[in-house]
């Protein structure tokens, strides 16, 4: 499926559950305390703009090539701000490193959905195109 | 005796280019400076690591992941005296550059022999 012209496509490599994303809100949370920052209730994502005729898929492996020096795994999934927008969520921009973002409410102060966020990210699910072979 | 093993989420880095894993989540009491094994059990791929800075108030420590050596095969040997299987894509003169902080994966490579012998 070709992204439309400007889509923020958002990749998130494992854990999916919201179990899983519920004890990664926590780590967030006391690491901003550690840091004497203001707690944000978020959870970490990667996302870039697609460019020209790109696919999501092809926006997403781009995106994961790129962070690959600090992030990846197997698999993931792949968004985009709109849907989650949709559903209710924020994109928050916390660089460095380029392009990653927490995903949360508008605000970052509660908890959000994690069911909900879970569940997108069930939607369309791939091997890591950027993981080496072998 | 084999590496701590520590659960992490492959998303997780903060400003400092470190990945936050909490103390509950290590199978052995972390130092300061200790190489560990990070783990995600979800999709079963695990990477060496340095344990950066522990808070022990809060219950977290800081790590260096080495996600260039991030895989499935490390994952299966996590539990091993010298779980690792370097990476081969990468020549010793590759380098993992966090926060203005460069760790030599030579380095980390010595300290997993040594931590295991």
């Amino acid at each position: 499926m070709p992204a439309d012209r400007a889509t923020l496509v958002v990749v998130r490599f494992s854990p999916f559950t919201a179990e899983a994303m519920t004890k990664s809100v926590t780590k967030q949370v006391l690491s901003d305390e550690a840091d004497g920052r203001l707690p944000r209730q978020g959870v970490s994502v990667f996302g870039t703009p697609s460019q020209g005729d790109e696919s999501l898929f092809e926006t997403a492996k781009r995106l994961a090539i790129r962070v690959r020096e600090h992030a990846g795994g197997n698999r993931l999934a792949i968004t985009t701000e709109q849907e989650l927008n949709d559903e209710g969520y924020h994109l928050h921009l916390i660089e460095p490193p380029p392009g990653h973002y927490l995903v949360g409410k508008e605000d970052l102060t509660e908890t959000p959905d994690l069911a909900g966020l879970a569940a997108i990210f069930e939607r369309d699910r791939h091997p890591n195109p950027a993981e080496k072979k072998g | 005796m084999s590496l701590p093993n520590v659960e992490i989420d492959l998303n997780d880095i903060n400003e400092n280019g470190q990945t936050v894993a909490l103390l509950i989540d290590a199978d052995q009491p972390l130092t300061v400076g200790k190489i560990v094994v990070a783990f995600e059990s979800e999709d079963q791929v695990a990477a060496l690591a340095m344990v950066a800075r522990i808070d022990e108030a809060r219950g977290i420590a800081f790590l260096w992941v080495d996600w260039a050596s991030m895989s499935s095969a490390n994952y299966a040997s996590r539990h091993a005296a010298v779980p690792v299987v370097l990476d081969n894509r990468s020549s010793s003169q590759r380098y993992s550059r966090q926060a203005g902080m460069t760790v030599e994966r030579a380095t980390v490579r010595r300290a997993v022999v040594s931590d295991a012998a």
